[in-house]
């Protein structure tokens, strides 16, 4: 598309061009030709009518000789050669009178003129006939008197006049002729000149735009080369051309760094040039198959994708190379070319080497640590299992013993036998919880819908018979439906809520409030309990959700100690915190934050 | 201390009476309150005591030790979860893959709560699974209410 314009344009310059110069040369031929014919037809005319003057003059002048002659015959009548002359004059007359009647034949005026000369030549060479007849037969004076009558008579003065305008107007007609002729010449030249001027500009204009495009083309490839060869030097990676015979034929200084040691300077990669690439780098290109495939790709046209080439040079060791290349179709008489590119993998293979020593080493790190998790799940087995028999034991067999023996439970005896079994009972407990613990920490999140107002409610019901003679102030807030594991979520529930519902006991007026909130900067959940019971005190916090830490007094506030060590692992587990804040004496809150985004439904 | 339920010592149903209840236990100190509990709990039925998983299935079967023992199966089969040779959901597999056995209530009593024991035993079709209480007292009538739920009140299979 864009060729055909250009080459509809080119057309049109050159019609135009060859426009001008058709004008050039044929307005001027035109208007000279027409000026030049107009000239001769001119000409002709003037020459003519020159002609027909003197034809005229020689009429009048022989008209005198013959009156001259006629009068010398009158003075001396035998004088015979005026005779021959009188009628040598006549003939002459006759000659020029019959050329002006042909040459003025075609302009009426003038052949009225010629007729009327005729008329008056007749009459006269009549009268002089009479004239020379008088003398022949002697009558002298007669002769006289009639030529002296006759020479007054003729018009021959009007016609001089007339001839003398004629000749004026001739005159005049030549004058501007020639001043017509001067201004068509003026104007033909003119006319050239400035369409010679308009074809010199349009010539200069034309040669300025190709001087202007040549030097911005030439601007442009200038700049292209420069910026290729910039860009070849910014490369780090080798880049070498190579001719057909593989010799170097252009490289990029990173390539002659690595390489042109051996060829003097390593700066200066002219020390390469048609170096054959098998004695570069003393011979470390020297690889057969390489080689070959390089002559593939030349003569074949194939890409020669990620050969791998090792290299083993003195100044950095073994590297490991990818070379590529491709062939280079040159235009002009350089012939094809092979473009080369070494690309060191060297530390890619290290790395690679190091993540694969690396997975490994994680790879038995979590054989190791699977290891660990089986012992531990056999060790938590046998505890469940081999531990507790000895406590049940310990509690059926002291309560056996307590039964044979008969012993009073009011006894300081039947109470050791109560604190033994109670004590089995309550390892036991510990135990269970313990394994409780443990298990929150390795069983799998099972992710679903949890509508958390009825774990609320539901928790709340188990909750009411161990409080049943007390009136608590429940406040609950609209809770909302989200994703979570809902056994672990129940049991957060039931820890916080029992640790709420435990330490209002003592509590006159107790209250509890569990209020919610969607934090839409962090997108999360959070999940508040508020209880107004013994609360705690802020400086032992950091025990607070440790493993069997308990900051009241068992006979106090019974628990284990382990309920809010499974809040936190529960809700680490699914990506939550908790935290807490308290004062003896005044309540405490407990918040606990889950992940966003998983709304399905808010109150 | 242990008030024996005296309304359900009689049984009823005189078939089931005579069939024993099989213990397989193989801790003597839990076999021992087992069987106490059980004597207390005055059923008419014997009480066999096996001390393996294995012992309990060659006498299901009637075989090697108990290969000329009147074939009758028990009214129940209380077995330790943990035992040598043979565990209690091995024996309990060998039952149900049994067609002679299939229909034994089999009651697993285990130390354990863990929650992959629960499932196995019920994946294999246990029909209770009991884990032992610590408290002495809560011991002896968890025993004694399984005896005489599976012995007195449940109604098994005729034998033919």
């Amino acid at each position: 598309m864009k060729s055909m314009r250009r080459n509809l344009r080119t057309a049109t310059v050159l019609v135009a061009l060859a426009l001008m110069v058709a004008a050039i040369e044929v307005v001027p031929w035109y208007l000279s030709n027409r000026s030049t014919g107009q000239a001769l037809s001119e000409h002709a005319r003037i020459n003519r009518d020159a002609r027909a003057i003197s034809a005229y003059i020689r009429i009048r002048t022989a008209l005198s000789d013959i009156d001259r002659s006629v009068f010398w015959l009158l003075l001396a009548p035998g004088q015979a050669q005026m005779r021959v002359e009188i009628a040598r004059a006549r003939d002459r007359i006759q000659t020029d009178l019959d050329f002006l009647r042909h040459t003025m034949s075609e302009d009426a005026r003038q052949g009225a003129l010629v007729a009327q000369l005729q008329v008056l030549v007749d009459t006269r060479r009549a009268e002089v006939g009479r004239v020379i007849s008088y003398i022949d037969e002697g009558r002298l004076e007669l002769a006289q008197e009639m030529l002296s009558a006759t020479g007054s008579a003729m018009p021959l003065r009007e016609w001089d006049t007339l001839l003398e305008n004629e000749h004026e107007a001739l005159l005049g007609w030549q004058r501007k002729l020639i001043d017509s002729q001067r201004q068509q010449f003026r104007h033909s030249a003119n006319l050239i000149l400035s369409i010679q001027l308009l074809l010199l500009m349009v010539l200069l204009l034309g040669l300025t735009i190709l001087w202007r495009r040549r030097s911005r083309m030439a601007i442009q490839a200038r700049t292209a080369r420069r910026n290729a060869d910039r860009i070849l030097s910014a490369v780090r990676e080798p880049i070498v051309q190579l001719d057909a015979n593989l010799r170097v034929r252009l490289c990029n200084p990173a390539f002659a760094n690595l390489y042109s040691a051996e060829h003097g300077n390593a700066a200066d990669y002219g020390n390469l040039l048609d170096v054959p690439l098998a004695t570069v780098g003393s011979g470390v290109w020297n690889d057969a198959a390489l080689l070959q495939r390089l002559r593939d790709v030349l003569l074949m046209d194939r890409e020669l994708w990620d050969y791998e080439l090792e290299q083993d040079t003195p100044a950095s060791g073994r590297r490991t190379l990818l070379i590529n290349a491709w062939r280079m179709p040159e235009r002009g008489d350089s012939g094809e070319a092979l473009i080369v590119t070494a690309t060191d993998i060297t530390a890619r293979r290290q790395a690679e080497r190091q993540v694969q020593e690396l997975n490994q080493r994680l790879n038995s790190q979590v054989d190791e640590i699977s290891q660990i998790n089986a012992d531990l799940e056999s060790f938590n087995y046998s505890v469940s299992h081999d531990l507790r028999a000895p406590l049940r034991h310990i509690a059926a067999f002291s309560s056996k013993l307590g039964r044979e023996l008969d012993v009073d439970p009011d006894t300081r005896a039947g109470h050791y036998l109560r604190v033994i079994g109670d004590s089995a009972v309550r390892m036991a407990v510990l135990i269970d919880e313990l394994l409780t613990y443990s298990r929150l920490g390795r069983s799998p999140v099972r992710v679903g819908t949890v509508d958390m107002a009825s774990l609320v409610a539901e928790t709340r019901i188990m909750l009411a018979e161990s409080s049943a003679e007390r009136t608590i102030d429940w406040q609950v807030d609209d809770l909302p439906v989200i994703r979570g594991d809902a056994s672990l979520l129940r049991l957060v529930w039931q820890n916080l809520l029992g640790n709420a519902v435990k330490y209002t006991s003592r509590t006159r007026q107790p209250r509890i409030q569990v209020r919610y909130q969607y934090q839409v900067s962090e997108d999360e959940h959070v999940f508040r309990v508020i209880d107004n019971g013994a609360g705690f005190d802020m400086a032992y916090i950091d025990k607070l959700f440790g493993v069997f830490q308990r900051l009241h007094a068992a006979d106090e506030f019974p628990g284990t100690g382990i309920g809010l060590a499974n809040v936190r692992r529960s809700l680490a587990r699914m990506g939550g915190r908790v935290w807490a804040e308290g004062r003896p004496g005044q309540g405490a809150t407990f918040h606990f934050a889950l992940p966003g985004g998983h709304t399905l439904l808010l109150g | 201390m242990y008030p024996p339920q005296e309304d359900r010592r009689q049984p009823l149903t005189m078939p089931n009476t005579i069939r024993p209840i099989l213990l397989a236990e193989d801790n003597s100190l839990d076999a021992e309150l087992a069987l106490d509990a059980l004597r207390e709990a005055h059923l008419a039925n014997p009480v066999v005591h096996v001390r393996d998983g294995a012992e309990a299935l060659d006498w299901l079967c009637c075989r090697g030790a108990w290969a000329d023992r009147e074939c009758i199966d028990p009214a129940v089969v209380l077995l330790d979860m943990k035992m040598p040779r043979r565990d209690g959901l091995d024996v309990l597999r060998e039952i149900r893959a049994d067609p002679h056995l299939r229909c034994l209530p089999v009651v697993i009593l285990s130390s354990s709560r863990e929650d992959s024991d629960v499932a196995r035993s019920w994946d294999l079709g246990v029909n209770a699974y009991v884990v032992k209480p610590v408290d002495a007292r809560q011991f002896f009538e968890a025993v004694q209410l399984l005896g005489h739920f599976w012995a007195v009140l449940n109604e098994p299979p005729d034998e033919s």
